[in-house]
């Protein structure tokens, strides 16, 4: 196996070889060659990817440099500088002539100038349901330079080498789990798109299937190529209804043309593409009940190893990779791995898409760089916490992860970071919290969510998040015990250990890390019988402040259980066993003189 | 699709393509269509401006739809692009902000500032 590098593609089309561009390709060839560069070198000859008019046009990958208009004597010069000295020629650099419609500025946004568009690069840019303008800017010229230009092992080093992880909530390196694939024996291998987005609030996956559907089916076809899968599936969940539709549209345009079916690009290889439904349990989204569920079993957690890649679906070696993971390939495959692993930090390269949500003034889809730090998002992205509150913690990771407190907002997000602080990268859900928020009730709405989702299947998961969300109940009702923290600690550890699945492995996380930074609120609630944050209902309580009361009785009019009682001009007093908690008497108070604490 | 060339040469026609339909079209608008962008309104939005565009019979601006830019908070969210400028992107367009956009920046190319998201200049 040779070791390309790097690709020149001279410009061959009628136009280009009137100017000479045979001579091009020669003279090139033959200076490669002199310099002992053509093991690393490869010239293609194609045609002008529409530069013609300044033909002929040469062009570098995977730096995307393009020369042009360029002459034979001017090819000595362009191998010196652009290959020998790694410097780009400038006064050869062709000068792109602007298309009717010029996009916007994404910089002069100030929601976009600390993100980064690697996966999102087309999204809201192109028409989803237009082949051609995804083609336009490049679509299936990854596929194409993969397929006819690579081998399968090349393509596999060079998603390696990019540091590429997986999006879906692990982080596992991509080109590893690409490259188990590839060794291991089987009839027949598959490729599976994981588009299951199980966690609340989460859509990224959903707006890349929306958005640029293509790019997810070209990174299937590249990852089949690979790993030697002729199959792919998606997995997607069908509350997505228009993802579903755009993606079938797209997948039967890419047929349509050519451009996976039968035959990819000549090769004799083909590659298809099943979209399969999921009914929306959390658990499917899980790699191995999502497997069971294509094979038309209940989708159920199964143990690993063995691993997908080693025994997938229907027993034989399977890739299963998110959508964002998958979006990052053919980005990849275009502009070369170094392009890529330069954005990031030492152990997680490239972006992250994050939803945005919560107590945050924009809430929207954004794509960072690895190491961006949380003040960043939360401040100059987000725009800073609404009505002047202040910021409490931010959830990432869904109902798998934790929460990162205030005082460590100066994290810069990545894999390994946000473990050691005790949450985890997750698909991409990120939640911000204010003040107004309770930890020991968020902590209680994710067991909520992790409970009743578990599949049932192993004892700890099912029976160990049952105990915990009552343990957490108990707790928010004001009935909490000094014994409980340390149950909750117990039981944590041992759904940690002895579960099945992710589900259940990573479920008392969101408790875990709040009990780790905000112990004092689990406290004051047990000890105090008091909310800090005012949201448990049953902590509060409700009492009229004699210095403010004005007696206009307003409040005892408005009290929908009578448990308000005075006399007009005199203080008014609430009867704490009547109280409902409804709010009522501080709506209508005129003076501010009901106390909630 | 059988070679890196004839999807070279496809782009290629593509682009020549985009370029004569330049010329004859003026203006160019897209609205964020994704289901965040639907959710919010859009297809409102896009349904009002096709209308107010037959009314009117302008017929040099051509109207498509996009994905999710990410702007969720700004949803719907609409951008108009005069031939051979930069765009710009309008937020929290409702129904009846359609008729002053189609007046003003797609007929007059004079840009409503205060709607906009992207800061001119
Ligand atoms: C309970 C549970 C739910 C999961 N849900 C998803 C999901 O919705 N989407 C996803 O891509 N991965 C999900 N995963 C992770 C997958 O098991 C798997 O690791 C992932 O699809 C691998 O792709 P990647 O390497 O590209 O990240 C889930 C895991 C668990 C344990």
């Amino acid at each position: 196996m040779k070791n390309i590098v790097t690709h020149v593609l001279v410009c061959e089309c009628e136009s280009c070889q009137a100017k000479n561009s045979q001579a091009i390709y020669n003279n090139l060839y033959f200076e490669l060659e002199s310099h002992h560069l053509s093991e690393q070198i490869k010239v293609v000859r194609t045609s002008c990817f529409g530069f013609c008019e300044s033909g002929p046009a040469i062009i570098v990958y995977p730096e995307s440099v393009v020369y042009g208009p360029v002459s034979p004597a001017d090819i000595k010069d362009i191998v010196r500088e652009h290959f020998l000295n790694g410097k780009i020629l400038e006064s050869l650099l062709y000068e792109k002539k602007e298309t009717p419609f010029s996009l916007f500025d994404f910089e002069k946004i100030p929601f976009f100038e600390h993100q980064k568009r690697i996966v999102l690069d087309n999204c809201g840019i192109i028409d989803p349901e237009s082949l051609e303008e995804y083609v336009a800017r490049d679509g299936y010229l990854a596929l194409a330079i993969a397929v006819t230009e690579m081998t399968p092992e090349e393509v596999i080093e060079i998603i390696s080498k990019s540091g590429l992880r997986g999006r879906g909530g692990g982080g596992f390196p991509t080109g590893k789990k690409w490259d188990f694939a590839r060794k291991a024996n089987g009839k027949e291998k598959y490729v599976i798109c994981n588009a299951d987005e199980g966690d609340p609030g989460a859509f990224m996956d959903r707006s890349v299937l929306e958005g640029d559907p293509h790019s997810v089916i070209e990174a299937m076809a590249i990852a089949g190529y690979a790993i030697g899968a002729s199959k792919g599936y998606v997995y997607v969940r069908a509350e997505y209804p228009l993802a579903i539709k755009r993606l079938e549209l797209a997948l039967a345009q890419a047929e349509e043309h050519a451009l996976i079916g039968e035959n990819m690009f000549g090769i004799g290889r083909g590659f298809s593409v099943e979209v399969r439904l999921g009914a929306g349990a959390f658990v499917c989204g899980e790699e191995t009940a999502l497997i069971a569920s294509i094979e038309g079993k209940r989708g159920e957690p199964r143990p690993r190893p063995p691993f997908p890649a080693n025994q997938g679906l229907w027993q034989e070696p399977t890739i299963i990779n998110n959508v964002e993971t998958l979006a990052n390939v053919p980005k990849i495959i275009k502009n070369g791995a170094e392009w890529f692993n330069e954005v990031g930090t030492e152990k997680s390269k490239g972006t992250k898409v994050f939803a945005l949500a919560g107590k945050i003034q924009n809430t929207g889809l954004i794509e960072v760089p690895m190491g961006t730090k949380l003040s960043t998002i939360i401040y100059e992205i987000g725009g800073g916490i609404p009505e002047g509150k202040k910021f409490k913690a931010a959830q990432t990771g869904g109902p798998s992860g934790g929460c990162i407190p205030a005082e460590l907002m100066e994290i810069e997000i990545d894999y390994d970071n946000l473990i050691k602080a005790g949450s985890m990268m997750g698909s991409g859900g990120l939640i911000i919290l204010d003040e107004d928020t309770c930890m020991v009730d968020v902590s209680r709405f994710f067991l909520e969510f992790t409970q009743e989702e578990s599949c049932g299947k192993c004892p700890p998961c099912r029976i160990g998040t049952k105990r915990m969300l009552e343990i957490l109940n108990k707790i928010t009702e004001g009935k909490g015990q000094a014994e409980d923290l340390e149950n909750l600690q117990d039981i944590a550890e041992i759904i940690k250990s002895a579960s099945l699945c992710g589900l259940g492995q990573s479920a008392p996380n969101p408790v875990l890390s709040t009990l780790q930074y905000f112990i004092e609120e689990y406290e004051a609630h047990i000890f105090e019988k008091k909310c800090p944050a005012g949201v448990c209902q049953a902590l509060l309580q409700y009492s009229v402040i004699p210095e403010k009361c004005i007696g206009c009785g307003l409040c005892a009019r408005n009290c929908p259980v009578g448990a308000i009682s005075g006399k007009p001009r005199e203080l008014y007093t609430i009867d704490q066993r009547k109280c409902i908690k409804c709010n009522a008497c501080i709506e209508k108070c005129p003076v501010n003189a009901i106390l909630k604490d | 699709m059988k070679t890196i060339q004839e999807l070279a040469d496809w782009k290629e026609q593509i682009l020549k393509s985009e370029q004569e339909f330049g010329e004859t079209k003026r203006v160019q608008v897209q609205i964020a269509m994704s289901t965040c962008g639907i959710t919010a309104g859009a297809k409102v939005v896009l349904e009002e401006l096709k209308l107010i565009l037959k009314e009117k019979q302008i017929i040099d601006v051509e109207v498509s739809q996009t994905g999710c830019p990410g702007l969720c908070f700004s949803e719907p969210l609409v951008s108009v692009f005069h031939v051979g400028e930069k765009g710009r992107i309008y937020g929290n367009i409702k129904k009846n902000m359609v008729e002053r956009i189609v007046e003003e920046d797609i007929i007059k190319n004079q840009p409503i500032k205060e709607w906009l998201i992207n800061r001119e200049g």
